[in-house]
């Protein structure tokens, strides 16, 4: 069994965690109130320095995003994405619920650092326990002197808002969570204009996820280099894997960014349930595409898992064992992106919709020799065509699934059903 | 400026150009379903994809803007955008039904011409189309079909973005998403109709038109709106002689491409069977359909017979005439019946009126386009929603996207405060004081010619006290016109004309800035009238009757003599009608019995009236009361022009035949002129050359006295201040046959604020009785948030009931009691 790094996770399972007290016994706050001696500026350089990346999926370096905030524009936000609802991904969740208090601690530095005085949290609306926590957690955040007026004793005012969404996949997409937070129809904007200068209501907007946040204050107390110690050059620091599907411990994870898959799934989560062997797995929620056995030693950083032909999305691996349906399995990723399509544009809409009819029939025994033909069609017709990189998600499973299992697919519709076992 | 290549030609075009549009200027059609040139870019569709250079995925043209050296390949040069293009129209195909030969879209429908031009012979789609239940009335003129719907959100974005009334939405997600209007509140729009004639599929269609016609059957005539003063560039179709549809057209100077719901949907009069369509002469109490030549012998006799024994004769055009139509009445009245008494107003005018009046058509010209550019925009007496919708539309814009501050003086606030225009409240009958004051205070900080403030007026605190308006506000306005200058636009209604001393302040204080200044009527020929002497005291090119030199200037062209001495105004001829000094009352497209405000006086006059001649559509109380009834051509069934209220001529020619003998206007006077042999111009083209001749603008803008008024005080027994206009959708003759339209019109009501609602002791919806020393009416309360203290508002001429008993024109105000309808019974 190998050992994890916890950083953000560090606090898991000691007690009162989730308290203002059991916080601050280990250490909480403190990066703060380092960070309120410090310039705004200063704290960027940090994270810049740490080469900290956006743990929401798309892994954009969090120091240069808040560098992008134009300092002559006021007021800015601070929008923290807790709408965590990509398929595999629980990390956000098991933050918000076990530590609350280290995400408020990153979001008064967030929100310090680009001069913002209030800052939201949108989140998902199914979490109702991680939901409760933060209400409490802020309410505690207040009567402590942490936020509210004078932050810390600080000449520095924040107000942090609770907003819980409305059961939106999309609403994750951060421009739709804009626009539902500002009580409108969670769709994606027209980007640019970006949120660093016109996000939420129009104005210079920082949006960041749980996990980027909460990792802020140990960046602060700490430094740099102390968080570069792990990881790999491009990609820095720990991070949270979600490991879930056909293992013997499904669960969150915390090690260094750069650990080989192979190391996650076995050293982490147990191996593949049943000493099985395993046929598939995502490496970043359901978003990304579809990678093998062959695949296992490819580290689990933003680089190393683009090099073998996926992304590293949210760091949540969904494991498929070798009497795992591909189909289904591909199925059941449609059904999902076609119910959560926002419907905004032509491909996704309509595209999800039919793949998923395509992806069903061909499951149970309806398959035409034509589909895979038509399967690859549609999903290129919505890959880069679509108004948001949800349509790009939507299909990875498509395309993958077919690339590496086109034998699956054959046999289905050869046979007129499943082969496998249900 | 940009230079760009697209499909390996060069052009260069501003910057900020969208690709799609940069397309369009090189002749290369980008197909598109959500792209709308008057829509913020959305990008939804995904239809409109090109590929260019650099880029790793097409983009979408209707999003991206050109930047320089960009190089963009457009389905006619790049497999990829062909490609992409063609992958997206699959998939908007996949869903949608195949009805084409119903849909009454069909035959102008992009999606179809799309498919025809590109599209695949066959589907791959194999499974269940989605389907749903319709169609869905989403209002009494607009039906939705959803499977038809290609969700590309103009229909939603039109009624955000550019109307206001947001209460068509999408709703649902995904493959479900849908246009709905949501449960509780309807889709309540006076602009509607547009979302049906952007919609680029079959989805939005016409309640009246669905499945009329096909676009192939019909015969387009561009034309002119002649339902409000707006002038809304239309298309009128029509099928073998039936107007089945009406849109509008395109002109990005005045309408842009919308019209409002009663310019779409309000010509069923033209076609009813209610019109006149011979002439008729009264015998025995009831018409007997006669020849045109018996006709006008008849009143060519009569006109001898007055004018040898000295009679008067006195004539009402309404204000609804075409330029040359109202240009050949004026003539008429002076060198046929020799006589000044002509007016296209059934009320009194005033000396301030008449000495704006002549000087609009010299003022430097106010356009829809200036009010973007202004710096401050003054609406006075005004309500554009309901008196002038493509003018409300306008005013959106210009505070919206260029962030124009609008300011609103008027009793009742109007839907303009629904996007940030402020609003000044005063008492009905106010308006000069607040104007004054404001003119005072800009005075004071030496912002505005002296002359502008008169001074006998009362100090700025006696006037607000006078009118109760916020002193805040008028300050702010006084702040916001200091700033503003020569670059601020009054826009001033025809109802300023009624509020005592309220247009000589509002001109005056355009003058003193040097801004501009448009006056705004509800009625289409309202500037013509002016401006070709449908007035007593005016001649053609607003040349003063009693001016020696001007009336020689149009006794020259029209070689004779016309009278020197200024004629009665639209009231006095009516009271001189009752009296039965009127030997000859001529009306032209007129309701004086209906329209004229006041309780009786119309129909009495006309009742006591020796001899009527009435030109007219339809049988009105007034035409009813004819001695001779000339049946005249509707607008779409002739040719003319229609001056709007920026003062833009705009042409058109007829859409339709006429019906049964029905003849133009001026037509109908020129016969009548040959008749008694004396010289008029025989056709359009000759009335068009003389008013080129005799209507130029000339002169400069001179202050006005602005009268010294002395407002009558409220009584015990009358305590409220009436306001009245009419809405735009009222209870007129010309809504005939609009049943539809009709259904979307409010029924009568009274407002009065909450306060003034409470002390009489009743709920909204319940009825009052408005009582007058006139006469009496009831209808149901409804509450207005700010309606200044001791006044009420009851729309003019809505359907139940009408104001005009109430009224009495010779009041500079009218007094009114408000009481719970059953105080009597309750006893």
């Amino acid at each position: 069994m190998t050992e994890q790094t916890p950083v953000v996770t560090g606090r898991f399972g000691a007690e009162s965690s989730d308290t203002y007290d059991g916080y601050t016994r280990t250490g909480g706050y403190e990066g703060l109130r380092a960070a309120l001696e410090m310039s705004p500026d200063q704290i960027i350089d940090m994270v810049k320095a740490a080469g900290l990346r956006g743990r929401g999926g798309a892994g954009f370096p969090t120091g240069v995003k808040w560098g992008f905030i134009p300092r002559e524009r006021k007021p800015t936000y601070l929008v923290c994405n807790a709408d965590e609802g990509e398929p595999g991904t629980f990390k956000d969740r098991e933050l918000m619920e076990r530590d609350p208090h280290q995400l408020i601690e990153g979001i008064a530095i967030a929100s310090y650092a680009i001069e913002a005085a209030q800052a939201y949290i949108y989140c998902r609306g199914e979490f109702a326990f991680a939901g409760r926590q933060l209400e409490r957690a802020i309410a505690e955040a207040y009567d402590q002197g942490i936020l509210g007026k004078r932050v810390a004793g600080s000449d520095y005012s924040l107000d942090v808002i609770l907003h819980r969404g409305a059961g939106a996949y999309i609403c994750g997409e951060e421009t739709a969570l804009l626009e539902s937070l500002e009580g409108k129809r969670g769709q994606p904007r027209l980007r640019p204009p970006f949120p660093a200068t016109n996000g939420l209501y129009d104005q210079p907007t920082v949006v960041n996820n749980v996990e980027t946040l909460s990792t802020v204050p140990h960046i602060i107390k700490n430094g740099a280099d102390w968080f570069k110690q792990w990881g790999t050059e491009k990609s820095p620091g720990t991070k949270m894997f979600c490991v879930s599907g056909d293992v013997e411990r499904p669960g969150n994870y915390e090690g260094p960014l750069g650990m080989p898959v192979r190391e996650v799934i076995d050293g982490f989560a147990g191996g593949v349930k049943g000493g099985k062997k395993l046929k598939a797995f995502t490496p970043g929620g359901s978003s990304t595409p579809l990678l093998t056995a062959a695949h296992l030693d490819a580290g689990m950083d933003f680089e190393s898992i683009a090099a073998a032909g996926s992304l590293l999305g949210t760091g949540a691996i969904i494991v498929l064992a070798e009497d795992a349906c591909m189909v289904r399995a591909t199925y059941r990723f449609m059904k999902f992106y076609e119910h959560e399509s926002c419907g905004k544009c032509t491909p996704c809409r309509e595209g999800c919709f039919w793949l998923s009819q395509v992806l069903h029939r061909i499951e149970n025994g309806s398959g035409r020799s034509e589909d895979m033909k038509l399967l690859t069609d549609v999903s290129n017709n919505i890959f880069g065509r679509s108004f948001c990189a949800f349509g790009d998600g939507a299909v990875s499973p498509v395309l993958s699934s077919v690339k590496y299992f086109a034998d699956e697919y054959t046999e289905h519709i050869a046979k007129k059903g499943c082969p496998f076992e249900r | 400026m940009v230079n760009v290549t697209i499909d390996d030609r060069a052009i260069t075009v501003p910057e900020g150009t969208l690709v799609i549009r940069a397309a369009e200027q090189l002749g290369l059609y980008v197909p598109r379903f959500c792209d709308h040139p008057y829509l913020a870019p959305l990008g939804a569709c995904r239809q409109c994809l090109v590929e260019i250079e650099g880029q790793r995925k097409p983009l979408t043209s209707c999003t991206t803007t050109v930047t320089e050296g960009m190089v963009v390949k457009t389905q006619f040069t790049s497999d990829i955008a062909a490609g992409a293009q063609k992958g997206v129209l699959e998939l908007l195909l996949i869903n949608h039904p195949l009805d084409c030969p119903v849909c009454d879209k069909g035959g102008e429908c992009p999606l179809q011409d799309q498919v025809l031009a590109y599209g695949p012979g066959g589907s791959r789609y194999r499974e269940p189309k989605r389907r749903y239940v319709k169609p869905v009335p989403v209002s009494p003129l607009v039906y939705l079909d959803r499977e038809r719907c290609v969700l590309c959100a103009r229909c939603t974005r039109f009624a955000s973005e550019i109307s206001g009334d947001p209460f068509i939405e999408l709703f649902e997600r995904g493959a479900l998403e849908q246009v709905a209007i949501f449960e509780d509140q309807p889709y309540e729009s006076s602009f509607s109709g547009n979302v049906i004639q952007i919609c680029p599929v079959g989805a939005l269609t016409d309640a009246e038109f669905r499945f009329k016609a096909r676009p192939f059957d019909m015969t387009s005539t561009p034309s002119v709106c002649n339902l409000c003063s707006s002038g809304c560039s239309l298309t009128i179709q029509q099928r073998r002689g039936q107007i089945v549809r009406v849109l509008a057209r395109d002109n990005p100077d005045v309408n842009e491409v919308w019209t409002c719901d009663k310019g779409r949907f309000g010509h069923a009069y033209v076609q009813r069977p209610e019109r006149v369509v011979e002439p008729m002469i009264k015998k025995e109490g009831s018409f007997v359909p006669v020849s045109w030549a018996e006709a006008v012998r008849l009143i060519a006799g009569r006109i001898q017979t007055v004018k040898a024994n000295g009679e008067s004769a006195a004539v009402l055009a309404g204000a609804r005439l075409p330029d040359e139509d109202a240009y050949a009445v004026s003539r008429f009245a002076r060198t046929i019946l020799g006589t000044n008494n002509v007016d296209h107003r059934l009320r009194r005018g005033s000396a301030e009126e008449d000495a704006v009046l002549p000087q609009l058509m010299h003022a430097e010209p106010v356009e829809y386009e200036t009010l973007e550019r202004a710096k401050l925009v003054v609406v006075a007496g005004l309500d554009p929603r309901e008196e002038s919708p493509i003018l409300f539309l306008r005013l959106r814009k210009a505070a919206l996207k260029h962030r124009v501050p609008i300011v609103e003086l008027q009793p009742r606030r109007t839907a303009l405060a629904r996007f940030g225009a402020r609003s000044i409240r005063c008492a009905p009958g106010t308006e000069a004081d607040v104007l004054l004051a404001a003119a005072t205070r800009l005075g004071e900080r030496g912002g505005v010619d002296a002359s502008a403030v008169k001074a006998h007026h009362p100090s700025v605190s006696a006037l607000l006290e006078r009118c109760g308006a916020d002193a805040d506000h008028v300050y702010a306005l006084a702040d916001l016109l200091q700033r503003a200058g020569s670059d601020a636009v009054f826009l001033a209604g025809e109802r300023l004309s009624t509020s005592p001393g309220a247009l000589a302040a509002c001109w005056n204080l355009a003058a003193g800035l040097g801004a501009k200044f448009a006056r705004v009527s509800r009625r289409p020929g309202a500037a013509a009238a002016v401006w070709t002497g449908l007035h007593p005291k005016l001649l053609p090119g607003g040349r003063l009757v009693d001016n020696d030199r001007e009336r020689l200037e149009v006794e020259a062209a029209w070689q004779t003599s016309v009278p020197a001495q200024p004629g009665l105004d639209g009231r006095s001829i009516l009271d001189g009608a009752s009296r039965g000094a009127i030997g000859l009352l001529y009306l032209v497209a007129i309701d004086p019995a209906f329209d004229a405000p006041d309780s009786s006086l119309g129909a009495r006059a006309l009742d006591t009236s020796d001899f009527i001649v009435a030109h007219d559509l339809l049988l009105t109380e007034s035409s009813r009361r004819a001695d001779v009834l000339l049946p005249a051509v509707a607008v779409p069934e002739r040719a003319g022009t229609f001056t709007d209220w920026e003062i833009r001529p705009q042409t058109f020619s007829p859409a339709v035949g006429a019906p049964g003998l029905a003849e133009p206007d001026w037509q109908i006077l020129s016969m009548i002129a040959a008749e008694l042999g004396v010289a008029f111009p025989r056709s359009l083209e000759d009335i068009r050359r003389e008013i080129r001749s005799l209507v130029r603008p000339q002169g400069t803008r001179t202050p006005v006295l602005v009268p010294d008024v002395s407002i009558p005080k409220s009584t015990e027994h009358y305590p409220f201040m009436l306001l009245t206009y009419p809405l735009l959708l009222d209870d007129g003759t010309m809504m005939l046959g609009a049943n539809d339209l009709m259904r979307t019109a409010d029924d009568v009501f009274v407002e009065l604020n909450a306060k003034d609602a409470e002390r009489i002791g009743v709920e909204p919806g319940e009825s009052v009785r408005v009582s007058s020393q006139h006469g009496a009416i009831e209808a149901p309360l409804r509450v207005l948030r700010d309606l200044p203290n001791g006044s009420v508002f009851i729309p003019t001429n809505q359907r139940g009931t009408r104001v005009q008993s109430l009224l009495d024109s010779t009041d500079a105000m009218t007094f009114v009691r408000v009481d719970p309808a059953d105080a009597g019974r309750r006893g």
